[in-house]
């Protein structure tokens, strides 16, 4: 599934933000490739560069240092080759299910109607086209949000912590509905948690960030199949590798 | 099996609990009237006002001037609304328009209803068209706050969803800001429905001779004190059949809402 390309490059990336308390570096020197078809775990310590990594390879924070690069184009502002799923689903209130998915779409209804079908299934909500946001779950909710992303075929999927509002149960529910979706669909995906688990669990390679201004710390390949078995040894390692990584990495700061 | 009996009985006991009082200050009044205790020119008992209700229903007077009044609201309600919504939305989505437009609508506002009159007879005289104006601009002021405030509260979250999705301006407005302002622009119509009520009363009573205003001043002169309330009591229930006809419509389009509870 991995193609040896490298097709999102992020080289050097710094970002300080400015505001009349003075500047706040949240990144620094960043250096990390994403391959097509990887799933990339990203973690670190709360209140680390991590969402601002996320934010600035979709275009939501602007301006920084060095470059990132998809497909040989420098990200400079929003756009649909990149998907982007925040930690609450932003589903419209006032807009069932299936309008919501298809918010923005636009050509042949027939068309836009048999796609919205297609992506439904794929998330496994088919049947709740008609339903307003109110009336899912949290865990649905977001997976309507995933469906409205991967509808417009985004190269790379950007999950800013999407399973944080979730309870304990929905959650490890929902991780697995993501590896199905991720196989299934094939995107590119990239994923900023505070779950090592959760990391383990999804990610090719989890990325561990240091503490703010963060830079990468560490990678670990993830050499497990899927889907993974949480309560195998092997499992166990890995998180024991992490849960080091980290310890490592923060010094004396806590998670 | 005897569930409809318990139905019945909490019916009856929750009109019971709702009408109680109001029933019962009905009797006292009307038993305090009986007895001569309260002058009827003063206080007419509530027999004598729904006697009066039952002449004017039955000479046709009351017809024309529900009907008088009922046009003067429609038209000053449809231009007001009409105003506030485009100026309202304009100044929402536009911080160089609100600059222009909130300064001019935070001064009329603060002038009252009853000031604005002798200005608005001296230039148009006491015709349509000062009412309709009076009415109208009962209408604009909580319209157009309600309106300005409802777009501007649109959730930040949506700007960047509307960002990432790549979403047309129009697609945007249409589909994100306008649903959002919808719950507030309601509350401003409601309010806006019984301003045009108190604005219409009080233009047919400064000037003219027709419709509900004119017909409560006249029934003051002749000290018809049962009509008087009777016309009081009709003007209540146009009201209040306004804000259900507005709080229907809401229900209605705003049925998202609803599912939250």
């Amino acid at each position: 599934m991995i193609d040896n390309s490298s097709f999102l490059k992020i080289a050097k990336v710094s970002k300080t933000f400015s505001d009349e308390n003075g500047k706040t570096p949240a990144i620094k020197n960043v250096t990390l490739e994403v391959y097509k078809g990887e799933f990339v775990s990203i973690i670190g310590p709360s209140g680390c560069g991590k969402t601002t990594l996320l934010r600035l390879i979709a275009g939501l924070d602007e301006e920084y240092e060095g470059d990132i690069v998809l497909e040989g184009k420098r990200i400079e502002k929003p756009g649909l080759d990149r998907g982007f799923i925040f930690q609450e689903h932003r589903l419209l209130p006032w807009l069932t299910i299936e309008e919501n998915v298809s918010l923005g779409m636009e050509g042949n209804k027939e068309n836009i109607k048999e796609q919205v079908k297609i992506y439904m299934e794929k998330v496994g909500l088919s049947g709740f086209e008609k339903k307003y946001p109110s009336q899912l779950s949290g865990g649905m909710a977001q997976r309507a949000a995933i469906a409205r992303t991967l509808i417009r075929h985004p190269k790379v999927l950007l999950l800013d912590e999407p399973l944080g509002a979730l309870d304990a149960l929905t959650k490890m529910n929902m991780q697995g509905e993501i590896e199905r979706i991720w196989t299934a669909d094939g995107t590119t995906m990239m994923m900023v948690t505070h779950d090592i688990d959760e990391a383990i669990f999804l990610g090719d390679r989890v990325v561990i960030m240091s503490h703010r201004p963060t830079e990468v710390d560490q990678i670990i390949p993830i050499d497990l199949p899927r889907p993974r078995d949480r309560k195998s040894k092997a499992f166990a390692e890995y998180r024991n590798m992490v849960i080091n990584a980290f310890n490592e990495s923060i010094g004396a700061y806590q998670i | 099996m005897h569930n409809w009996m318990k139905y019945i009985a909490k019916k009856v006991k929750y009109i019971f609990n709702v009408a109680a009082i109001p029933v019962g200050l009905l009797l006292l009044w009307q038993i305090l009237s009986s007895q001569g205790i309260l002058l009827e020119v003063i206080l007419p008992s509530p027999l004598s006002v729904l006697k009066a209700l039952y002449e004017i229903v039955v000479d046709g007077t009351l017809k024309i001037d529900i009907l008088t009044s009922l046009r003067r609201i429609m038209v000053g309600y449809f231009w007001g609304v009409v105003v506030a919504i485009v100026l309202g939305a304009a100044s929402g989505l536009n911080r160089v328009v609100y600059r222009f437009i909130y300064p001019i609508i935070n001064v009329i506002r603060q002038i009252p209803l009853y000031a604005w009159m002798p200005l608005l007879i001296l230039w148009f005289g006491i015709g349509e068209f000062s009412k309709v104006l009076i009415i109208a601009r009962g209408v604009v002021i909580p319209l157009y706050l309600n309106t300005v405030q409802g777009i501007r509260d649109v959730n930040v979250q949506y700007y960047e969803l509307a960002k990432v999705l790549e979403l047309k301006k129009k697609t945007f407005l249409q589909k994100i800001v306008f649903p959002s302002a919808m719950p507030s622009i309601y509350t401003g119509l409601r309010l806006a429905a019984g301003n045009a009520l108190m604005a219409v009363v009080a233009a047919e009573m400064l000037g003219g001779l027709t419709g509900l205003g004119y017909a409560l001043l006249q029934a003051k002169e002749f000290l018809w004190s049962d009509k008087l309330i009777a016309l009081m009591l009709v003007i209540a229930v146009i009201g209040i059949i306004f804000d259900s006809i507005i709080k229907g419509i809401e229900n209605r389009t705003l049925r998202w809402k609803k599912t939250i509870a």
